[in-house]
């Protein structure tokens, strides 16, 4: 399969489509940097290198650091970087802003998958996850749920508050720590 | 690029390379860039337009905030090719302020802030 590719130090570097482990990093600089302000130059340089080791796990930062890197190099970058995140819009240069993206919880889809894909684990899902993989799954799901879904829907079950919730709603109930009940006559 | 196709600029009289700069000086080099070429280019807009002097020009964006990014600029570019030289070193070489200005644009270059041009045929 042939990947796009970009120009790095001179250098031209295959895109594949980027796992959770480089989009955890280059969503959220993409979408800071699509906010551009001033002062962006190292999320640029974040993004790019997060992005470079997903054909080249080995790459050191501070080797990269010491590239002769043109900063219209990095720029050229981005869009196809942002293209190969799988979820901007693709086929256009245009990024959207932070408003219109929510980022995804990488580690709770991670924890989805190796509940409902037995045999597999976070780490390789960190590195096996691309966008069309997350589209195709929750497609297939979709249509026919995980055994472990469908039993928890027809039983009625429902997960217990967390710990922490449960005291928000005490909190919420008595806001003022005391438990009042008004006098009644027998 | 060869050595010999290395741009150079002058400071304190001396000519020095300025190669290709990385992201170990571009973090600093291009912000402090895309702040000062803005100032630059309209003070030297209004010096042309006024017929002023270069000290006039220089009066009108030098301050010591800029001169103080300037060289920040300027040094940090130079530490390219001299890894070696001290910020203290720097400072106490007898730069002239038109030097480094005039500076600003071969960094700029070496930046990577302008694409280099196509040869036409």
């Amino acid at each position: 399969m042939s990947h796009p590719v970009i120009a790095i130090a001179g250098r031209v570097w295959p895109m594949p489509l980027l796992a959770p482990r480089q989009n955890r990093i280059v969503l959220p600089g993409v979408v800071a940097l699509a906010q551009a302000r001033a002062g962006h130059y190292n999320t640029l340089c974040d993004v790019v290198f997060a992005a470079l080791t997903r054909a080249h796990p080995g790459l050191d930062r501070r080797e990269f650091d010491d590239w002769p890197i043109a900063t219209y190099e990095l720029l050229d970058a981005l869009p196809v970087i942002a293209q190969q995140t799988g979820f901007l819009e693709r086929n256009k240069n245009v990024i959207p802003a932070k408003a219109e993206i929510r980022l995804p919880d990488w580690d709770a889809i991670i924890a989805q998958f190796v509940n409902f894909l037995p045999g597999t684990t976070p780490d390789y899902w960190e590195d096996a996850l691309t966008a069309p993989r997350l589209d195709a799954m929750l497609e297939e799901w979709r249509k026919h749920p995980p055994l472990a879904v469908l039993a928890a829907h027809w039983l009625g079950y429902k997960p217990k508050p967390r710990d922490a919730e449960a005291i928000e709603e005490l909190m919420r109930l008595f806001p003022t720590g005391k438990i009042a009940c008004a006098p009644t006559m027998h | 690029m060869s050595d010999d196709q290395v741009p150079t600029i002058t400071l304190a009289g001396r000519e020095w390379t300025v190669p290709r700069l990385a992201p170990r000086q571009n973090r600093i080099v291009v912000p402090a860039l895309l702040r000062l070429i803005p100032r630059i280019i309209t003070a030297r807009e209004d010096a042309l337009a006024a017929k002023e002097s270069d000290l006039a020009y220089l009066a009108r964006f030098v301050d010591a905030p800029t001169y103080d990014e300037l060289a920040a600029l300027v040094y940090t570019a130079l530490t390219r090719a001299h890894p070696e030289l001290e910020r203290q070193e720097f400072d106490d070489m007898p730069i002239e302020t038109l030097e480094l200005i005039g500076a600003v644009s071969v960094v700029a270059r070496q930046a990577g802030l302008l694409r280099p041009v196509k040869p036409t045929n």
